[in-house]
C-alpha cells in the first residue's frame, strides 16, 4: 500500500492542474452579443446557476434514506440522485465497508484516493457516488444488526436496498415488518431483473445481466456484417438508468404519502426492466411482423443523416433528419469537393426523406460524407458544418470533456474542495434549478465515518455501546 | 475483493412465501385496481423528438393528465421516423389518414391527450396562457428563448401560474458558450464523454460505439423527471411555489462518467475504451461462443453466433469457472481479483474463455456454467427478450390492447409501486385526436371555434 | 477513372462503376475487395480512409466486398456476392412502408394506409369494430 501511495502521490505531481486552460468569465462567454441577444440567456444564468446553490433551500430536505445497498451501483445511484436534491442519506454498509470501495479500474491501486483524517483508501467510483451521503456500518447478518436496523427504520421515510430476492423478508426486516413499525415507510428494493419470477435475481448478480437480458447489448456496437461485434456499455449503464427509474418511484411514492394516503409503499426497480422501457421500438416492430432489431453501429435505422463517423482525428457525429439539414450538409460537402455533392444530390433515389433510410442508401450517404471529412479534424469539420447552421461535434475523450469550455463555465464538470479528499474532479449534480437546485456538499466519507453521530442522534447511544458494538463487529 | 455479505449463496426464499407475496403485491394485471400516484396533477408536454416527450410521458405512466401539444395535421418530427422506413401505425391523424407514424415515436408519448397547437400563429399565445393556467408542469425542448420571445416562456407562465413547475429540456442548456447549440441524443452521448469510452478497443477492430438506444435522451428525460418530481414535492409539501428547471443532455451524460472524472483530474489518467469486458471486475463480461443458436433460422438475426456474459469475479467463483473451461492454470496464476483485473490478464482470461467456448452455442455455455453454479446471461435478441416470460409475468413487455391502433407489444413502466403502480393505457393516439375534449374543457372553445380553429390549422 | 482522384473511400472501377467503401468497415484497411460490377479484384490499402497503396488490380478472393455500388447514372448495384451483406431484421427487408394488417399473434393492427372513410373521428373503423 506504501508503494501505491507513493506511486499515486508521483502521478498527481505530473498531472495537470484543472483547469488546463481558465474557466471563460462571463463577460468573455458573451463577448460582443448585443444585450437584447443576451437578455435570456443571462437571466437563465442568473436564475439557474450553480454557484447560487447554496444560497437556496434543498427539495427534498425533508426526507431520510437509509440506503442499505452494496456491490451494485444501482441503489447508489437512486440515493445519489436524492442527495443531490437535499435527502439526508445514510449509508449502512457492511463493517469494513461495501466492497466496491476497494474497486479502481484495471487493478492500479494508485488511483485510490485517500482522506486526511485516516488515510484510508478508497476507489474512484464509489467516491464519485458517495456525494452528500454519511457513511455507518451495520452487520445484518446478525440478530443486533437487525434489530438495530429496526430502530433506524423508524426514523426513515425511504429505505434502498438490494440483497438477494426476499433476504431481508426472511431476516424479518423486509417491506411486511419494517411497514408494521412505521407504516409511513417506503421500501425500494433493487435489483437486476426482479425479486420475483423466473428470472429472478440471483446472489452475486451484477449489471451486466441486465444488458444482457434485456437487448440492449445485442443491440449495441458494429454489426457482424461489417466484422463487429456487441458490446455493453463502458458504465454500468443500466444500474443508472435502473437507480434513475427507483429515485422516480421512491419520489412518486413520497409524494402520494403527504399528499394523500399518509402512508409508504413498496417499490421495486430493476436495471434490465428500466432499459426494456427505454429500447425505443423493439418491442412494437417485432410485434408487428417479427422483426429482430439488428445492431446498426453508429448509424441510425430510422433517421440519415443522423451518425458517427470517422474523420482525420477521430469520429465526428453529424445530425439532419429532415431535408433543409440535409441540404446545407451536402451544401458544405460540395465548397470542398463538389463531385461528392452531385454523387448525392443527382441521385433521384435519394430525394425522399424517408428513401434515404434503406441501408444502401445510407452506405452511399456516409461513404460520400466521410470522404470528405477524413482530412478533416473533428473541429474543422464541425466548424464548417455549424457555419451552415447544421449539428454536429466530435466523440470527446475524458480530457477533452474536462476541459470543454461550456462545461467547466456551467459546472457541469467541476472541482470540490472536500474537507477529507481534497481538490477532487467530478460531475456536478445535474439538477439545475430556480428554486431548490441539486448540489454537491461533500464527496464520500470513509467507513462508518458518521456512525457515532447517527448512532447517537437517532437511536441515543452512548460511548460505551457505540465501543461495544464496535468491539463485537456489530457495527 | 471480499465476498458481498448477502448471507451465503442459497437464496432466501425457498421456505417463504415472499415470492408469492410480491407476485400479488406487484401483480400488473391488478395495477387498475389500484390509485395513481399522480392523480391530480396536469402536465404540458410541448415537445419533440425523445428527451422532452419521454419526460412528460413517465409523468403519464404515474398516472398525471398529460397533453401533447403539436404541429395540427402533420405532428412532430419523431411521427416520420421509423427503423427501415417500414412499419408505420395509421392514421397520421384524422385529416392525413393515407400516412402513419412510425415507430420512433412509440414509447415516448404514452397515456397522453393529443391536441394541435402552432405556436407560430397570433391565436396560439391565448391559448397556451389558458392551458398553462390550469397547468402543474410544462415540459419544453424548443431553442432556449424561443418560447420565452413567443410570450409563453417560464417569465410571461409564472404571471399567469405562479405554482407553475417549467422544465426545460436539451442538448447544452440556454448559458454559456453552447446555449444556441442544437443536439440530439448522440451528439449527447458523443460530447458528454459516453461515446468515447464506449466499444471494443482496437485490437478488436472495434471503434467508440454509441449506445443503441437513444440513451441520452430516454434516460436524459428520466433524469428531469426526478427533478419535476422534487420540484412537485418541494411546492406541495413546503412552499406553494412554482420554479423553473433546466437539464442538459451532455451534463447528464457527463454525470454517468463514474470514476472517469476523479481519476483524470488528480491522476491525469484519460479513461479508454474496454469493449465488453469491466474495468474494475474479472471475470464480469461478454465472450464469443463460436456457434449459432438457430443455424436454420433464415434471420440473419438468429444466424449470428451466440454471446453470453459470465460473471465470476469472487475468488471461489473463478475457480470454478476455471475448472469449468479446463484451466486450471489460470486459478492458479490469478488467485485474486487484484491480479484478475489487470489488463493483460483480463485479455488472457477472456481468450481462454472464448477458445473454450468456440465450439458451442450460448445455451450450450450457459449450461455448462449453470451446473458450476456460475452466473451468466445468453445476450438475448429482441425476440428472445420479448418472448420471455419473467417479463410478460412482470408486465414490463406486454400486449397492449391500444384504443387506436389494436394489438401491439408494449413496454411497460420498467418499475413497480405496490400502492400506486405505473401503467400504460395508449401508445399514443394520431395528431389532434382530442382536440374537442381539451380545448372545450380547459379553453372553454365552443364547438364552432374549435372548428374553425382546426379548419384554419391553428390546432 | 482509375487514376490520382481514386485515393479514397470511392473506388471506381475501370468499368465506369462506383464502389461505396464504407467507411466503419474500410477506413483502416489493408487488402482485397472487388468490383461489384464486373467482378475487377484489387487490392488495397487505406489509412484514415486516404489510399495508400493501390487499387492494384490483383487476382484471387477478396477479403471483403464493397457496401454498396452504382454505375455512373446511379443505377444501383447490390445483393449476396456483390456488395456485403446489410444488417437485417429479417430475411426479407422492403425498405419502404409495409402493410400490416395484423399483428405476430394474429389479432387486429392498424398498420397500414387508410381513407376518410376508413376513420371514426381519429381512429380506425377496423379496431372501433373489432
Amino acid at each position: 500500500m506504501a508503494d501505491d501511495r507513493a506511486r499515486a502521490v508521483e502521478l498527481e505531481s505530473k498531472a495537470k492542474p484543472w483547469p488546463a486552460i481558465p474557466i471563460d468569465t462571463q463577460e468573455e462567454v458573451y463577448a460582443g452579443v448585443p444585450d437584447s441577444a443576451k437578455d435570456y440567456n443571462l437571466y437563465l444564468e442568473s436564475a439557474v446557476h450553480w454557484k447560487d446553490a447554496h444560497k437556496k433551500p434543498e427539495a427534498l430536505d425533508r426526507l431520510r434514506v437509509l440506503d442499505c445497498s452494496h456491490t451494485t451501483m444501482i441503489g447508489h445511484w437512486c440515493s445519489s440522485l436524492l442527495a443531490e436534491l437535499g435527502a439526508e442519506v445514510i449509508q449502512v454498509e457492511p463493517p469494513g465497508g461495501d466492497p466496491l470501495r476497494k474497486l479502481v479500474p484495471l487493478g492500479r491501486k494508485h488511483y485510490y484516493f485517500y482522506d486526511k483524517e485516516r488515510g484510508e483508501p478508497v476507489g474512484p467510483h464509489f467516491l464519485h457516488e458517495m456525494r452528500n451521503k454519511l457513511s455507518t456500518t451495520l452487520d445484518l447478518e446478525t440478530e443486533e444488526g437487525r434489530e438495530i436496523l429496526k430502530k433506524l427504520a423508524v426514523h426513515a421515510d425511504v429505505l434502498i436496498e438490494n440483497y438477494p430476492p426476499g433476504q431481508f423478508d426472511a431476516w424479518g426486516i423486509g417491506y411486511r415488518q419494517l411497514s408494521e413499525i412505521n407504516p409511513r415507510l417506503i421500501y425500494t428494493w433493487v435489483g437486476q431483473r426482479g425479486q420475483w419470477g423466473p428470472l429472478k435475481d440471483k446472489p452475486g448478480m451484477t449489471e451486466i445481466a441486465a444488458e444482457a437480458s434485456c437487448g440492449f447489448i445485442h443491440g449495441t456496437g458494429i454489426p457482424r456484417e461489417q466484422g463487429g461485434r456487441p458490446v455493453k456499455s463502458a458504465m454500468w449503464m443500466a444500474d443508472h438508468v435502473g437507480g434513475t427509474r427507483a429515485a422516480i418511484g421512491t419520489l412518486a411514492a413520497a409524494l402520494y404519502r403527504d399528499r394523500v394516503s399518509g402512508r409508504g409503499q413498496f417499490v421495486e426497480a430493476t436495471g434490465a426492466e428500466a432499459v426494456i422501457r427505454i429500447l425505443d421500438y423493439d418491442w412494437a416492430w417485432y410485434g408487428m411482423d417479427g422483426s429482430i432489431r439488428p445492431r446498426y453501429g453508429n448509424w441510425d435505422l430510422a433517421i440519415n443523416i443522423y451518425a458517427v463517423n470517422p474523420c482525420k482525428d477521430g469520429l465526428i457525429m453529424v445530425g439532419g433528419g429532415h431535408d433543409r439539414l440535409w441540404y446545407r450538409i451536402w451544401k458544405t460537402v460540395g465548397k470542398d469537393r463538389s463531385e461528392l455533392e452531385d454523387d448525392i444530390l443527382d441521385d433521384k433515389k435519394l430525394r425522399m426523406v424517408t428513401d434515404r433510410l434503406p441501408h444502401e442508401a445510407q452506405v452511399k450517404t456516409y461513404t460520400n460524407l466521410t470522404e470528405w471529412q477524413k482530412g478533416k479534424s473533428r473541429a474543422q469539420a464541425e466548424k464548417a458544418l455549424q457555419d451552415e447552421q447544421v449539428a454536429s461535434g466530435g466523440v470527446t475523450y475524458i480530457d477533452e470533456v474536462a476541459e470543454f469550455p461550456h462545461y467547466k463555465y456551467r459546472g457541469h464538470v467541476r472541482e470540490i474542495d472536500d474537507n477529507l479528499y481534497g481538490k477532487v474532479l467530478h460531475a456536478g449534480s445535474a439538477f439545475k434549478a430556480e428554486k431548490t437546485p441539486g448540489r454537491v456538499k461533500w464527496l464520500g466519507r470513509p467507513v462508518g465515518y458518521d456512525n457515532e453521530d447517527v448512532y447517537r442522534r437517532l437511536l441515543g447511544f452512548n460511548r460505551d455501546d457505540l465501543k461495544r458494538l464496535s468491539s463485537e463487529g456489530v457495527i | 475483493m471480499p465476498r458481498a455479505r448477502t448471507g451465503g449463496k442459497k437464496a432466501a426464499t425457498e421456505n417463504s412465501d415472499f415470492e408469492e407475496w410480491c407476485q400479488q403485491e406487484f401483480n400488473p394485471a391488478a395495477a387498475f385496481s389500484k390509485p395513481e400516484a399522480l392523480k391530480g396533477y396536469r402536465v404540458l408536454s410541448c415537445t419533440q423528438y425523445i428527451l422532452g416527450p419521454s419526460c412528460a410521458a413517465y409523468l403519464g405512466e404515474l398516472g398525471a393528465e398529460v397533453i401533447k401539444i403539436e404541429q395540427p395535421r402533420t405532428g412532430e418530427p419523431m411521427r416520420h421516423t421509423t427503423p427501415w422506413n417500414e412499419p408505420l401505425l395509421y392514421p397520421l391523424s384524422r385529416w392525413v389518414p393515407e400516412r402513419g407514424t412510425g415507430l420512433g415515436f412509440f414509447g415516448a408519448n404514452y397515456n397522453e391527450y393529443f391536441v394541435g397547437l402552432d405556436f407560430h400563429r397570433p391565436e396560439a399565445k391565448e391559448l397556451m396562457l389558458k392551458l398553462a393556467a390550469k397547468a402543474d408542469v410544462v415540459v419544453e425542448n424548443y431553442r432556449p428563448g424561443t418560447f420565452d420571445r413567443w410570450g409563453i416562456g417560464y417569465r410571461q407562465l409564472k404571471e399567469v401560474n405562479p405554482r407553475l413547475v417549467y422544465a426545460w429540456l436539451g442538448g447544452f442548456g440556454g448559458w454559456g458558450h453552447g446555449r444556441g447549440r442544437a443536439s440530439y441524443d448522440i451528439l449527447g452521448q458523443a460530447q458528454g464523454g459516453a461515446f468515447g469510452i464506449t466499444g471494443w478497443q482496437e485490437e478488436f477492430g472495434g471503434f467508440p460505439s454509441k449506445h443503441t438506444i437513444w440513451l441520452a435522451d430516454y434516460w436524459g428525460g428520466m433524469m428531469q423527471a426526478v427533478n419535476i418530481l422534487a420540484a412537485l414535492y418541494w411546492r406541495d409539501t413546503v412552499s406553494g411555489e412554482g420554479t423553473f428547471l433546466e437539464y442538459s443532455q451532455v451534463d447528464g451524460v457527463t454525470r454517468q462518467l463514474e470514476w472517469s472524472l476523479p481519476v483524470y483530474g488528480r491522476y491525469g489518467v484519460v479513461r479508454q475504451r474496454w469493449g465488453g469486458w469491466d474495468t474494475e471486475l474479472c471475470v464480469n463480461g461478454i465472450i464469443g461462443c463460436g456457434k449459432s443458436s438457430y443455424p436454420d433460422s433464415d434471420n440473419p438475426q438468429e444466424q449470428e453466433e451466440g454471446y453470453i456474459t459470465i460473471t465470476a469475479y469472487q475468488d471461489e467463483d473463478f475457480i470454478r469457472l476455471c475448472d469449468a473451461i479446463g484451466r486450471q492454470d489460470l486459478a492458479k496464476r490469478y488467485p485474486e481479483l487484484d491480479s484478475r483485473v489487470l489488463a493483460d490478464s483480463q485479455r488472457e482470461i477472456y481468450a481462454a474463455l472464448e477458445e473454450w467456448a468456440k465450439d458451442k452455442t450460448k445455451e450450450e455455455v450457459a449450461s455448462v456454467l449453470d451446473k458450476n453454479d456460475i452466473l451468466n446471461q445468453p445476450v438475448w435478441n429482441a425476440k428472445e427478450v420479448a418472448e420471455q416470460p419473467h417479463w410478460r409475468e412482470r408486465g414490463s413487455i406486454g400486449w397492449l390492447d391500444d384504443p387506436t391502433f389494436g394489438d401491439v407489444l408494449a413496454q411497460g413502466p420498467g418499475y413497480k409501486l405496490s400502492e400506486t403502480p405505473p401503467r400504460v393505457r395508449s401508445a399514443f393516439k394520431p395528431v389532434g385526436t382530442d382536440n374537442e375534449f381539451i380545448y372545450a374543457k380547459l379553453a372553454g372553445l365552443s364547438n364552432e371555434e374549435i372548428e374553425q380553429l382546426q379548419e384554419e390549422e391553428v390546432i | 477513372m482509375p487514376g490520382e482522384d481514386n485515393k479514397g473511400l470511392i473506388l471506381h472501377c475501370e468499368c465506369g462503376v462506383k464502389n461505396y467503401l464504407d467507411p466503419y468497415a474500410f477506413f483502416n484497411f489493408s487488402g482485397k475487395t472487388r468490383c461489384a460490377s464486373c467482378g475487377q479484384v484489387y487490392s488495397i490499402e487505406l489509412q484514415g480512409g486516404f489510399m495508400t497503396k493501390g487499387p492494384d488490380k490483383a487476382d484471387g478472393e477478396p477479403d471483403r466486398l464493397p457496401g454498396y455500388a452504382e454505375t455512373a447514372d446511379f443505377e444501383p448495384i447490390s445483393g449476396p456476392g456483390k456488395t456485403a451483406p446489410s444488417p437485417k431484421p429479417r430475411a426479407d427487408i422492403l425498405g419502404r412502408p409495409k402493410p400490416i394488417t395484423q399483428s405476430i399473434r394474429g389479432r387486429p393492427v392498424s398498420g397500414r394506409p387508410l381513407t376518410k372513410e376508413d376513420l371514426v373521428g381519429s381512429k380506425p373503423r377496423m379496431i372501433m369494430e373489432g
